[in-house]
């Protein structure tokens, strides 16, 4: 017990560096955690961006690039597929449902997507759980939209607006389909995934903006056509980016995948969504990996700090030591003495930490969600991560090891002699 | 432990430090059981490594010494370090006291190291010990305990430092040059007390200085000139 009070009061009577001490671990352990935790929520995020589809069916290209095209509506595809295709594998019997995605126009730098009602029906992520509208319906008529929850609030967009579409998926683009605004009917709940970012439009609505286009440039003033004989008009798309599907039972995903793999009319692919996320977060992993190890070579190196810092000391606590070893201290006494010190340095350090990276979370959650719509938990640390804190506090006590010892050794040759 | 036994039995001690000429000789020196012993000598003429022969922190050469009827020089490291946190209290030139402790636990300090002298002190409280050790060497005062010794003036941690050494009732208190920072009226004072401080409790005493004036104090005067090896006493 007096070396855990002679620890404690050391530490205090030394506080400034003490305090430096658990400053410099308590950053490195803040980053860890925070890397550690944005990492976790990043991979989840991830993996819950879709769920419950068996198939993406598009035109064929690499299966990351499907996935990146259909998902995450990042890139553009290369070629389409034909509304036929589409049609024979979406009445196939062993096909539960579709869901049609067609992608090439944009509003305000957010992509829009062409698809029809079953996408608010079908459409899972996180587990089971599927779209909600916080206000309005989903689209019934041509030109009417659906907004994803950040399209909403970033362009602060309510029911009723008009919003006009741009052809392309530029930021900025110099081609807008101003003769077919669009209404906002509706705006969809937060789901952290890129839903979130999307404009939702009927395909119809896709093909009727398009009619006037010929070869990339909208028709003259009068040569358009009106609203009311697009109505009247049959605007079934000719083609589409991709699909998701559902089948009536898994096993059948993989026979159909074959199936559409191998399919003669035209070149396709079809991949399974969580085998595609797999192989794109490999990719990403890497970085994700490379991230975590600077982070721990940051922990590693604050931890060599604690270690010079106490060797520094050292000398200067020789008389200390020596004192104590002259009123009956034990070479253990002084061995515990330099170890209860490094401990409880790394663990106020680990405590500190913890605090820094959940302010530090907390303070930068909405940046992230709303600049890169990551989407961090606050939860409590994980057991993993509970582990690898315990860890950083087991190197330290390791660590407090050799200058524990070195002072051993010192106190047993000076001995009585302490005039150091 | 009998009553005849004496404190400290030398027999034919000889030491040297590696790779240097000897440095003490001693053929035989008894110190009885509270005698107050003055240990005079210059620098350099190994007082300090005489006490620590004493106390079992250095090894010896060849030949014995017996502290309370035990032969420190055989007991194994941790049964030293044990045998002299238990009988042997020491008070030094710089006092040593720590410094982020406050008075009452710089004295209380051995105590935690050493159940056998706490055990003397089942008898009495801690607190009133320690007041009562204070009070015999000149410092009164109940607020005192509270305070760091970083507080007190060279006097006062002296007199801490002297009643650090002497709590629990230690058979042997070793005192290298502890005066030797205080002016003649303290030194006189200090002296005085902790003459009757170590008498009270049949303490043996064995004190170093350079200052021959203070040798009147004591029951015996020890001269490391008589116990300098013949070789580096040419």
């Amino acid at each position: 017990m007096i070396i855990w009070t002679l620890a404690l009061k050391s530490l205090w009577n030394r506080r400034t560096t003490a305090a430096l001490m658990v400053l410099a671990i308590s950053i490195s352990v803040a980053l860890l955690l925070s890397v550690q935790m944005l990492r976790t929520s990043a991979k989840q995020g991830f993996t819950n961006t879709i769920s419950g589809t068996d198939l993406i069916i598009g035109a064929r290209t690499g299966p990351i690039n499907l996935l990146l095209l259909s998902v995450f509506r990042i890139g553009n595809a290369t070629t389409n597929i034909n509304w036929e295709t589409y049609q024979k594998i979406s009445h196939h019997p062993d096909v539960a449902w579709t869901i049609p995605i067609s992608l090439g126009d944009s509003h305000r730098g957010f992509r829009v997507i062409g698809t029809d009602e079953d996408y608010f029906r079908h459409y899972h992520f996180a587990g089971d759980q599927s779209l909600h509208f916080v206000a309005g319906h989903e689209f019934k008529n041509l030109f009417e939209a659906v907004l994803g929850a950040d399209v909403a609030r970033k362009l602060h967009y309510k029911l009723g607006d008009s919003i006009i579409l741009a052809h392309g998926v530029g930021e900025v683009s110099f081609e807008k389909h101003t003769n077919h605004p669009f209404r906002v009917v509706g705006i969809l709940a937060k789901t952290g995934t890129p839903v979130d970012q999307t404009v939702h439009v009927g395909l119809k609505s896709i093909t009727a903006i398009h009619v006037d286009w010929r070869t990339g440039t909208l028709a003259p003033k009068d040569a358009r056509t009106s609203t009311e004989a697009l109505n009247h008009m049959d605007l079934t798309p000719k083609d589409l980016t991709a699909f998701l599907v559902g089948m009536r039972s898994k096993p059948l995903a993989l026979r159909m995948q074959r199936a559409v793999n191998v399919y003669k009319g035209e070149a396709l692919l079809a991949i399974i969504p969580g085998v595609a996320l797999n192989q794109l977060w490999s990719l990403i992993g890497v970085a994700d990996t490379a991230l975590m190890i600077v982070a721990a070579f940051v922990v590693v190196a604050s931890l060599l700090g604690m270690l010079t810092s106490i060797l520094t000391s050292l000398n200067e606590r020789r008389r200390e030591m020596a004192i104590l070893r002259s009123v009956g201290a034990r070479p253990r006494h002084i061995l515990a003495l330099m170890v209860i010190e490094a401990g409880l340095l790394a663990t106020l350090g680990v405590i500190f930490g913890i605090i820094w990276a959940y302010l530090l979370l907390f303070l930068g959650r909405p940046i992230l969600q709303q600049n890169f719509g990551v989407f961090i938990e606050m939860d409590m640390p994980s057991s993993y991560e509970l582990s690898i804190l315990a860890l950083i506090v087991l190197s330290a006590l390791l660590i407090g090891f050799l200058p524990a010892f070195r002072a051993y050794r010192n106190t047993l040759s000076d001995g009585l002699q302490i005039r150091v | 432990m009998d009553a005849i036994t004496p404190a400290i039995e030398i027999e034919r001690l000889e030491f040297q430090w590696p790779g240097s000429p000897p440095l003490i000789t001693i053929d035989n020196l008894t110190i009885n059981r509270g005698e107050r012993v003055f240990l005079k000598g210059p620098s350099g003429s190994g007082k300090s490594t005489l006490l620590g022969l004493i106390a079992g922190i250095v090894n010896l050469t060849s030949g014995s010494v017996r502290v309370n009827g035990t032969a420190v020089s055989k007991l194994r490291p941790s049964e030293r370090d044990r045998f002299r946190s238990d009988h042997i209290g020491f008070i030094f030139q710089l006092f040593n006291l720590i410094p982020y402790l406050t008075v009452r636990s710089n004295v209380l300090l051995p105590l935690h190291f050493s159940p056998e002298r706490r055990k003397r002190l089942d008898d009495v409280e801690l607190d009133d010990e320690v007041v009562r050790l204070l009070t015999a060497l000149g410092l009164a005062g109940g607020n005192l305990l509270e305070r760091l010794t970083t507080q007190l003036s060279i006097g006062q941690q002296q007199r801490v430092a002297a009643a650090r050494a002497l709590i629990g009732r230690p058979d042997i208190v070793i005192a290298d040059e502890p005066t030797s920072s205080l002016d003649a009226d303290t030194r006189e004072g200090f002296i005085r007390l902790l003459m009757a401080e170590c008498k009270t409790l049949g303490t043996t005493l064995v004190f170093v200085s350079h200052d021959s004036s203070l040798e009147t104090n004591f029951d015996r005067t020890l001269s490391m000139h008589d116990f300098a090896a013949s070789d580096s006493a040419q």
